[in-house]
């Protein structure tokens, strides 16, 4: 840590912490001068700060009660609260020994963190608000509980994090209120078929939680789309490799099965009933968000077409999208988009929940 | 010491007595006031440039700005002559405050631990320079410390109010008693009040906000300034704010009949979390309740719709008269469990909604006026209607 003062000569760069005085003490190097922080929680200094990782994580949800511990794939890695309520007696954990034990070491780290030189005026109290909004949310991850859990990477969790309100970045924002059973908050990682998905990640941790306009929220969620049916493609090529290996002779009728393969509105369609589990709420939903957008732009069913089908439907506003948006009139097209996105989104997320190669 | 001069500080209805006395003497007395000054949270440890430079200017026999004292009993007044002023003094030092000076003592003090003994007579006749008041009315004092800050550590207003009522711990006003928490829990069904709650709720009576100041930088607060400058020098408004407030206390407590919440009717009520409080004594004596009152009434005052405390004292007598049943404390807990668990910040929610139902119940002009119940559920939803 690093704190300067700009109408003050000294540098604190040492943190202590008294477990007599229950304070924080911020020194110069030389030991002569000192700041006194002193926490609104009785805290228990247990553990070790070095033994802990701090994530940062946003929440519009969430409030000064949502302090949990928090289990991923129903193992405890730590505990996941609002730097308000650090700053708080008010809340229901303000007297629980463990989450006061996490409290030290969340306080501890966001003094050590402080890096600031002359930005600010010494006044009578420092307080963590100097630094940190106190709307952050922390997620404090034990070191030592992860090793329990093979190959544990935060980043696998970032969808489960999303779908219960918390993202990644500052600005970003979750649809998803923070639904809470016996009082833990319960994740789980990606089905073990996308682990090596790394861009379901990027996507979910920076892109997807940004405000943007209707067109570029389609664009992005249909990336999750492109990414699951080249899934759905390396896995039927293979089968289909396998296959003719084994039926040489039988070449020339295998030969449609080739063309599904490689046809992207067929994979599309594999990938949704044969790839995922897709609640029918949701796809009828979505489905007829697809359905008002094709007949708002003239597009017409005709007799053989089947408007249930949803997987079609969706691939139809893609291409809408991807090759005549030149010519939608924007304003016409924006509110139905954005609900359409809405319910994409509850079908992406879904899709990827549920993913598996048969 | 030597009283120089003195001046009636006809704004504050004060003694102001200019002072001069050697730093031997001071030395003498320094430990003695800056345990008077209990109240006073060292937060800033000294800042190494200038305080020592300021020790090492006065083993060379600086002049300082005048350290302010003030002497908080009646026992003396302008019609005592300087001897027997500087003879009381002498004898009563745990009735003398320092209001500004604090850092300087103790700067004086390291000093006379440093100096050698050859200059240690010479140290100990350096002339020193003190405003001390006398025949305090504690509100002017704190006007004037705030409108002339010359305190080169700042203070906040809260720290201030601390200093200057201090004496009101461990009195009892209208049967309610002040204590630090250093001394243990306030039993409130004792009428005991933590004196820092009383401080928060006068705070915000001046401020005319429920909200907590984390640092309240004694200039720029313009607004509290103007508040108190409407009121008179004369009167001591922190008492009439306490004395009002312990009255309608101990009215809701006679409501309810000091009677504990039982379990099963948290669970009747649906109160999800352990209750703000099971009994009227503990929520009314919480600083939520206490700053949202105290905001309520200045907010109130300002509007004209009342003309001060003594208005409210007359409308918690007829409450009294009119409330016989104890619903509207379950309704209370019961608001104040859904402020728990959605706000974001919840102590701040919690003083808010006290304010808007002390503005439902004690203001002429609501529907709700003299009704706790439904001060409980209109104050509710204007606080909900503010936050969401």
């Amino acid at each position: 840590m690093y704190l300067k003062y700009n109408n003050d000569e000294n540098e604190y760069c040492k943190l202590n912490y008294s477990d007599k005085e229950n304070t924080f003490e911020l020194k110069t190097m030389d030991n002569t001068s000192s700041i006194i922080f002193v926490p609104k929680l009785h805290l228990h200094a247990e553990y070790d700060p070095m033994n802990y990782e701090m994530i940062f994580l946003q929440n519009d949800a969430a409030s000064e009660n949502s302090i949990y511990p928090i289990y991923a794939d129903d193992k405890r890695i730590g505990w996941i609260f609002p730097i308000q309520a650090l700053l708080s007696t008010e809340h229901e954990r303000a007297e629980n020994m463990h989450f006061l034990k996490y409290a030290y070491v969340a306080i501890y780290k966001l003094l050590d963190l402080i890096e600031d030189k002359d930005s600010k005026e010494q006044s009578t109290d420092l307080l963590l608000t100097d630094y940190y909004s106190s709307d952050k949310q922390i997620l404090l991850i034990d070191k030592d509980n992860i090793t329990q859990i093979e190959d544990f990477n935060i980043d696998s969790y970032v969808l489960s994090l999303f779908i219960k309100g918390y993202t990644f970045i500052d600005k970003g924002h979750s649809p998803f209120d923070l639904e809470i059973v016996d009082k833990n908050l319960r994740i789980k990682s990606l089905p073990k078929d996308l682990k090596s998905a790394g861009y379901i990640n990027i996507l979910f941790k920076n892109l997807i939680p940004i405000e943007m306009e209707a067109f570029a929220k389609f664009h992005l969620l249909y990336q999750v789309v492109e990414m699951l049916i080249s899934g759905v493609f390396d896995s039927e090529f293979s089968k289909f490799i396998t296959r003719i290996d084994s039926e040489a002779d039988k070449l020339f009728d295998n030969k449609d099965r080739l063309n599904d393969i490689i046809n992207e509105k067929k994979r599309v369609s594999m990938l949704m009933s044969s790839y995922t589990r897709i609640p029918f709420q949701k796809k009828e939903r979505l489905n007829k968000l697809c359905v008002d957008i094709l007949k708002k732009s003239s597009r017409t069913f005709s007799a053989g077409d089947d408007e249930a089908d949803m997987p079609k439907n969706v691939y139809a506003v893609r291409c809408l999208i991807v090759h005549t948006f030149y010519v939608l009139d924007k304003e016409l097209y924006e509110d139905i988009l954005n609900d359409l996105n809405e319910a994409f989104l509850d079908v992406v997320i879904e899709m990827v929940q549920s993913y598996s190669t048969p | 010491m030597i009283i120089m001069s003195r001046i009636h500080d006809e704004r504050i209805n004060s003694t102001n007595l200019y002072v001069e006395m050697t730093f031997g003497e001071y030395i003498k007395i320094a430990d003695k006031l800056i345990g008077n000054n209990n109240l006073q949270r060292n937060r800033v440890k000294t800042s190494k440039t200038i305080y020592s430079l300021l020790k090492n200017d006065l083993m060379r026999g600086c002049v300082m700005p005048p350290i302010v004292l003030a002497v908080t009993s009646k026992a003396v007044s302008k019609d005592n002559t300087n001897e027997e002023i500087v003879e009381y003094i002498s004898k009563n030092l745990k009735d003398v405050l320092i209001l500004d000076g604090l850092q300087r003592t103790y700067t004086i003090l390291d000093a006379a631990k440093e100096v050698g003994e050859e200059k240690r007579e010479a140290f100990n006749d350096y002339k020193l320079r003190l405003e001390i008041y006398i025949d305090i009315n504690k509100f002017g004092v704190l006007y004037r410390m705030l409108t002339l800050n010359t305190g080169q550590t700042p203070m906040s207003a809260r720290h201030q109010l601390e200093m200057l009522y201090s004496d009101m711990l461990d009195t009892e006003i209208e049967g309610i008693k002040l204590i630090t928490e250093v001394q243990g829990k306030a039993d409130a069904d004792d009428n005991e009040f933590i004196f820092r709650n009383a401080v928060d709720g006068f705070n915000s009576y001046l401020n005319r906000d429920e909200l907590p100041m984390d640092r309240q930088e004694l200039l720029e607060n313009v607004k509290m300034l103007e508040n108190m400058s409407m009121e008179g020098p004369e009167q001591d408004i922190f008492k009439e704010f306490l004395e009002t407030y312990f009255k309608l206390f101990i009215v809701l407590r006679e409501i309810t009949a000091d009677k504990t919440v039982t379990d099963e009717e948290l669970i009747e009520y649906e109160i999800i979390g352990s209750p703000f409080g099971k009994k009227v004594s503990k929520v009314f004596s919480t600083s939520q309740s206490l700053t949202g009152f105290a905001a309520a009434i200045g907010i109130m005052k300002d509007k004209e719709i009342i003309t001060g405390f003594d208005d409210i004292i007359n409308t918690i007598l007829e409450i009294k008269e009119k409330e016989k049943s104890d619903e509207w404390f379950m309704l209370l807990l019961k608001k104040m469990d859904i402020i728990r668990s959605k706000s974001k910040k919840i102590g701040n929610a919690q003083r808010m909604f006290f304010k808007y139902f002390y503005r439902e119940l004690l203001n002429p002009e609501s529907d709700s006026y003299q009704k706790l119940e439904e001060a409980v559920e209109n104050g509710f939803k204007k606080y909900d209607s503010q936050v969401n």
